[in-house]
């Protein structure tokens, strides 16, 4: 059994693909709206990874992860889904907590996959 | 002292008193110049000479050699002299005189007797010199004040002009006195618009007739050609004797003025236009970034699931259903990649656009950009050729953006190069700088295209364009980034044989 992915994404399309995807290849998947009911999850689950927007209304992904690494706890790591206008914002990302950041647009459905699978463990598994 | 009398020289006792009453000195003196007659005023001025040199003593040394030639000349030339002298007083001050003397000669021409007199003229030499320094005073005042001064009678004639108003009119007080009209009919006779403009509209004439000055900040005269020029005036009555005889006006050219205004709301026009511009260029950028990121979003969705479906996530797949979902796919590759080049300008035309720079291995930078390019210079059969004079080159640049400027020359270079051509690629560091030169042997760039290629959304027309894609931006940010580096690319090319590209960056 793979770790749970929590998908934090504001686009219903995008979070539909992304948790399709991942569950097609084994993982468990949950998603959340934005920040703030990414850290209401993060108080009751403990995801393995973190799979993160940066443009949310209500709370961004720079706030969460503000909020969420006095809460941290454990093995988990967090992907930062960003686009080239967070570019300058990329070292303070790293500074709070992100572990990767990855450009939203170049991802295909196999890249998502395989990023999940290295960084929490083959889905085969 | 009594008067002298010749023996021969018979005075009527009549001519005596005549001559004692003037309020002149009188005297007479024989042809030798022995005096023969002094008046009573003689004597009140002067101990008594008996001869004319003695006279010399009474009279201011500045004067007395002047007197002597004067006198020397007239007895020469047995005529009659005038002059003026300074004689002393009998309490020592000095007065001025006019002296003339007479000669009477007799049937033969010759000399019998000199008369002569000097009136006191000191109380009108003074006069006339003061009168002289207030007439210099007044010319150099006039001719050096940088105010225009101008005297009109009640009629509007000019009777007074000073050099510089004549300077600032255009026509010379004698042209004025000759044209004999009143000068708002010289030089205040039209409007801009070419109809007349009446005199009774005329400040000059306001304050003639109003008794009040006048001043006009914002008004034109006429030049002798016709043309307009900016004036600002002041017009003040003269009041003499309770009536208003002229006016006299305070003249300024504004055309100095105007064009110092001119330039001053120019500058500020650009200031304005400048201001909007980057305000519109930030409102654009703005725009731009929020459209991309609106615009990507749905595209980053197709990728998905087209993606999933090609990978067969929702079943198998007909070749041809296959096919066709591939072309979508790519298609949306395409627009995505135009998005995040809108994206990616919007960023580096940003004002607020910060490197992230870091000393980086220069060497290894190029070197993975020319691995990455290696896959698709293979497909064209083309061979990269990377040297570097050092085996490594430490510079502080952006690591992320100096990559994309690498990538962009090699991607260039192998697109537009036919295939089994040479791609080389070379670094050079040198004191404070590096170089990185890539060489194509491709089809080239035309000349009158080369300041061209760097433009924003710049495509060339050329026998590659069209089978190569491209968003027409790659060049542009390859100069956006150089130049934030504090470096530059530049440009070598000829048309058929190939282009090389030098970028020079700071270390």
């Amino acid at each position: 059994m793979t770790g749970r992915i929590l998908i934090v994404e504001d686009d219903a399309s995008l979070q539909e693909a992304y948790a399709l995807i991942l569950r097609a290849s084994g993982f468990e998947v949950d998603v959340a709206d934005n920040g703030l009911a990414a850290l209401s999850y993060v108080r009751k689950y403990s995801p393995k990874l973190i799979l993160l927007d940066i443009y949310m209304p209500i709370m961004g992904g720079i706030e969460f992860l503000r909020a969420y690494s006095s809460i941290r706890h454990g093995e988990v790591k967090v992907v930062v889904f960003s686009n080239l206008s967070d570019r300058n914002a990329g070292q303070e990302l790293i500074d709070i907590g992100a572990d990767k950041i990855i450009l939203k647009s170049s991802m295909s459905p196999k890249d998502l996959v395989e990023l999940a699978d290295d960084l929490i463990g083959s889905s085969g598994e | 002292m009594k008067q002298i009398t010749t023996n021969n020289e018979l005075l009527s006792q009549q001519s005596i008193d005549l001559a004692n009453a003037m309020p002149l000195l009188v005297w007479a003196c024989d042809s030798e110049g022995y005096i023969t007659f002094c008046n009573q005023k003689i004597v009140r001025y002067a101990q008594p000479f008996t001869h004319l040199r003695d006279a010399l003593g009474h009279i201011h040394e500045d004067d007395v050699q002047t007197t002597r030639s004067i006198w020397r000349r007239a007895r020469k030339e047995r005529k009659p002299y005038a002059l003026q002298h300074r004689l002393r007083m009998r309490d020592g001050t000095y007065r001025w005189h006019n002296s003339q003397g007479n000669p009477i000669l007799d049937e033969n021409g010759l000399v019998v007797k000199w008369y002569g007199t000097s009136v006191d003229i000191d109380e009108t030499k003074k006069f006339e010199q003061e009168a002289d320094r207030q007439s210099a005073l007044r010319r150099l005042i006039s001719q050096n004040a940088t105010l225009g001064l101008i005297i009109l009678d009640n009629h509007f004639y000019c009777t007074y002009i000073n050099a510089s108003a004549e300077k600032i009119i255009g026509y010379s007080a004698e042209e004025i006195y000759l044209m004999n009209k009143p000068l708002h009919e010289i030089i205040h006779y039209k409007k801009p618009d070419g109809s007349a403009h009446p005199n009774t509209h005329c400040s000059t004439k306001h304050s003639l007739t109003r008794w009040f000055e006048r001043t006009e900040k914002d008004d034109l005269f006429v030049r002798p050609d016709g043309s307009f020029y900016p004036v600002s005036y002041i017009a003040s009555p003269i009041n003499e004797g309770g009536y208003v005889v002229g006016t006299l006006i305070e003249l300024r050219d504004m055309t100095d003025a105007r064009q110092a205004e001119i330039e001053k709301a120019r500058l500020h026009l650009l200031d304005a236009e400048r201001d909007d511009l980057l305000r519109l260029n930030k409102i654009k950028d703005e725009f731009i970034g929020l459209a991309s990121h609106q615009l990507r979003t749905p595209a980053t969705a197709v990728k998905q699931y087209v993606g999933m479906i090609i990978q067969g996530m929702a079943g198998d797949l007909a070749d041809n259903q296959l096919r066709l979902l591939k072309t979508a796919y790519e298609s949306n590759e395409r627009q995505l990649e135009l998005i995040n080049g809108l994206l990616k300008t919007a960023q580096i035309d940003s004002s607020t656009y910060v490197l992230n720079r870091e000393l980086c291995d220069i060497t290894k930078i190029v070197k993975d950009a020319v691995e990455a390019i290696k896959p698709s210079c293979d497909y064209k059969k083309q061979v990269v050729v990377y040297r570097t004079s050092m085996p490594t080159i430490h510079a502080v640049v952006d690591p992320t953006e100096f990559k994309l400027v690498v990538s962009n020359l090699l991607e260039n270079a192998s697109k537009y190069s036919h295939e089994k051509t040479k791609i080389s690629v070379v670094l050079k560091e040198n004191r404070n700088s590096f170089t990185l030169r890539v060489k194509d042997r491709g089809i080239g760039i035309p000349e009158d295209a080369r300041e061209r290629i760097f433009d924003k959304f710049k495509r060339l027309e050329n026998e590659l364009s069209k089978t190569v894609s491209g968003t027409g931006l790659g060049l542009y940010w390859v100069k956006q980034i150089c130049e934030l580096h504090g470096g530059s690319v530049s440009v070598k090319s000829q048309t058929g044989r190939g282009t090389t590209f030098i970028v020079r960056l700071p270390k």
